[in-house]
């Protein structure tokens, strides 16, 4: 499991790669949380690499959601595949952080 | 004093025998054994035409069900197990989980109401919670292996 992060210019970008599983997320949560929850920039979080999401992977994404939003700052997704997706909204995750399909369409879900 | 030798530890996963068509693993209690079982679930998958969706679901309430006794119910450094036993139905998969960790009723708890806004969501819970979603039945029930405490039944929708 990966975390990477890129500059977006007015956005920035974090990179889930791998499995979210519960060595996955105690591999990645630090990194991510440390660097996700301060990011000024809205934060465009880019599933297209990630193979596998479980219960602990969700939770990762709605605590730092959460605290993201306590300071008015968004965070989106985009790029997930058909069994992440199937899971982000079994679980309803996409009802409180929005999921989009891609790069361009979450660029333009936090510019808008 | 003199201090016993440590024994070998126990692989993380210990294929038993079963019926055609019916996977018996046996775990211990290392969290590593979680991801060492992954590629007998995938052979499962594919060796009975599992849909994509299908099987990462099951992969899903596998690592869900398999984590939580591991992760809290054993005692860290014990030589407690888990059983998993995996069939396919007619209509269902049906995966079978006991273990002899501390007893424990995942399902006491009600379902948590869907998640509405971030400043509500929960962030335990989370798994059973998908587990519910995700399965056609969920049943705690007397086990019936020997030494076992826990007995959880799930059955997944071949489709």
């Amino acid at each position: 499991m990966m975390v990477d992060f890129g500059d977006g210019g007015d956005v920035a970008l974090a990179r889930l790669t791998g499995r979210l599983d519960t060595a996955g997320v105690g591999s990645v949560e630090l990194a991510f949380t440390a660097r996700v929850v301060p990011e000024p920039r809205p934060v465009l979080i880019d599933l297209t690499g990630l193979d596998f999401i479980a219960s602990l992977g969700v939770r990762m994404l709605i605590t730092t959601a959460r605290s993201r939003g306590r300071n008015g700052r968004v965070l989106v997704m985009f790029g997930a595949g058909p069994e992440v997706t199937d899971i982000l909204t079994t679980m309803g995750l996409d009802e409180i952080i929005p999921l989009l399909p891609d790069e361009a369409a979450a660029r333009a879900a936090v510019t808008d | 004093m003199t201090m016993a030798a440590a024994g070998p530890r126990a692989a993380p996963v210990c294929h038993l025998p079963a019926p055609a068509g019916t996977l018996h693993l046996r775990l211990a209690n290392d969290i590593g054994a979680v991801a060492a079982a992954l590629p007998d679930l995938q052979a499962f998958a594919q060796a009975q035409q599992l849909p994509a969706r299908v099987a990462n679901r099951l992969e899903v309430v596998f690592e869900e069900l398999v984590s939580n006794p591991i992760r809290h119910g054993f005692r860290p450094g014990s030589d407690q197990v888990l059983h998993v036993q995996l069939m396919r139905g007619a209509q269902a998969l049906r995966l079978v989980i006991e273990d002899d960790g501390i007893a424990f009723d995942p399902l006491a708890r009600a379902a948590p109401a869907p998640l509405a806004d971030l400043d509500s969501a929960p962030e335990g819970g989370l798994g059973i919670a998908l587990v519910r979603k995700l399965a056609s039945h969920v049943a705690r029930e007397a086990p019936q292996l020997p030494g076992m405490v826990n007995r959880l039944v799930v059955e997944l929708p071949l489709a």
